[in-house]
């Protein structure tokens, strides 16, 4: 008689669980909505390891950052292969110098662009993968532990010192799960001194370039034309670089609007394959291949391909 | 007493008139009808029949009520796990068998790094730039470096 009953507890234990965990996720979306809420105002100092992960292993530098409100300065220690550059940003704009060619090279904001998509996952249906457990302790302090699990979109793993707000550890996952990513403060000093800090890097003697300098010199190096997105689209030319390969010659621009939304156009010295382009894309990237005076141009993002499509028609010189 | 005698003997006299003995006869004629045996052993074994089946019917429920919550409460279970469980994902696009370094993929794949890299490093240095800014290779040159060198 005993087992009929059972199905009762067990219920009931299940719809507790599934309560529980619909808590558990509240409580991780309300730790990452203050990390959000402080980013403006958080002022430390500290150092930590940053590591990139990818087919051939993993590589890892230090940074020593200093953080005043929007002002961030990014330095490089003796000894790493960095050493010397130095990053700022002050809200409006990004400069990176760069001492072997006495260069600084102006970018808009990077900021913290995770930031958007953690707004945009607690804004979500999403936000009901998320978890929080005791974290341990990150640089000498108790952290608490958010993990996303994602489903459309890669997870991550977040230690948050609570008190602070900071996320003092990060681990990113790819689209299959693995581990593309992370860094992990080593030393942190919420009462730091700023005296004598620039923030606003002026080398005196040291050339500006902005992406667009970038695109010309590429393009001018490599035969190809300087085609470019147009400003119209809300797109900000962010970076672009010139892969050395022998048998590609490319240009990569990278672009994104205000809204974090990233497309990447590729001009080429040779003609690609637009189905392989639709096979090799995973998820939400999508591709648009096309040719501009027989030149080969794709565009990638994770936008709708009419949307690749109509923007391949603002690609101009 | 003796109007006792005389009521007694009014009662009779009713009861012998005419309409009475044919009511009287009416009445003795009738069949004395015996319940039939055959029927009442017809009755008596459907009856056992139906208990047995209402047992039987019993059992089954004392069974399969549990059972049939038990596992509605294992769906539930499932749903619950599965729904928190890291979704093992599958490429949509399984990779075609041709080179690996394709420079179809090589697109994609740079597409998606520079996704990656400022979720990694935030504000500090992103992948890309680690990459072609490490010092001894711009001190050759400044952007030239090997493709995706991770």
């Amino acid at each position: 008689m005993t087992c009929r009953w059972l199905p009762i507890p067990l219920s009931i234990a299940i719809v507790s669980a599934a309560v529980a965990q619909g808590s558990d996720a509240q409580r991780a979306a309300d730790l990452i909505r203050a990390y959000i809420n402080n980013q403006s105002k958080t002022r430390f100092h500290g150092e930590r390891e940053v590591t990139f992960s990818g087919s051939k292993g993993s590589q890892s530098h230090v940074e020593v950052i200093r953080k005043d409100g929007v002002r961030v300065r990014v330095d490089f220690p003796a000894g790493s292969p960095f050493e010397g550059q130095i990053i700022v940003e002050n809200g409006k704009e990004r400069r990176h110098y760069l001492p072997a060619r006495n260069e600084i090279r102006i970018q808009p904001v990077r900021s913290d662009r995770f930031v958007q998509r953690l707004k945009r996952l607690i804004q979500s249906s999403d936000v009901s993968r998320l978890t929080v457990t005791d974290g341990g302790e990150v640089a000498g302090m108790p952290t608490q532990m958010v993990e996303f699990r994602g489903q459309r979109e890669p997870g991550f793993k977040l230690w948050i010192e609570p008190k602070s707000k900071l996320i003092v550890k990060r681990q990113i996952y790819g689209p299959n799960q693995e581990i593309i990513g992370g860094y992990t403060f080593r030393t942190l000093n919420f009462k730091p001194s700023f005296d004598g800090i620039d923030f606003g890097l002026s080398v005196p003697g040291a050339k500006t370039t902005r992406p667009s300098d970038e695109l010309a010199r590429a393009a001018s190096k490599l035969g190809l034309p300087a085609l470019q997105l147009d400003r119209s689209t809300k797109f900000t030319l962010e970076f672009v670089r010139t892969p050395e390969r022998k048998e590609a010659k490319v240009i990569i621009q990278g672009y994104f609007r205000a809204d974090d939304v990233q497309v990447t156009l590729f001009i080429l010295g040779q003609d690609v394959n637009p189905e392989m382009l639709k096979r090799f894309a995973k998820g939400p990237v999508k591709t648009y291949a096309w040719k501009v005076n027989g030149v080969q141009c794709v565009l990638t993002g994770e936008v709708g391909e009419e949307e690749l499509q109509r923007l391949s028609t603002q690609v101009k010189a | 007493m003796k109007e006792r005698m005389n009521s007694r003997h009014d009662l009779d006299q009713l009861l012998n008139a005419e309409a009475q003995q044919g009511v009287a006869k009416l009445v003795r004629d009738l069949k004395d009808e015996e319940p039939d045996m055959a029927w009442r052993a017809a009755l008596s074994s459907k009856i056992m029949e139906q208990s047995v089946a209402v047992q039987r019917r019993r059992k089954f429920n004392f069974f399969l009520k549990p059972a049939s919550g038990l596992a509605l409460a294992s769906c539930l279970a499932l749903v619950v796990v599965v729904s928190t469980q890291r979704p093992q994902t599958v490429p949509s696009n399984p990779a075609p068998a041709v080179a690996s370094a394709s420079i179809e993929k090589l697109i994609i794949d740079e597409h998606q790094n520079v996704a990656y890299a400022t979720d990694v490093s935030g504000v500090g240095l992103a992948q890309p730039e680690a990459n072609y800014e490490r010092a001894p290779r711009v001190a050759d040159d400044p952007i030239l470096v090997d493709f995706f060198q991770l």
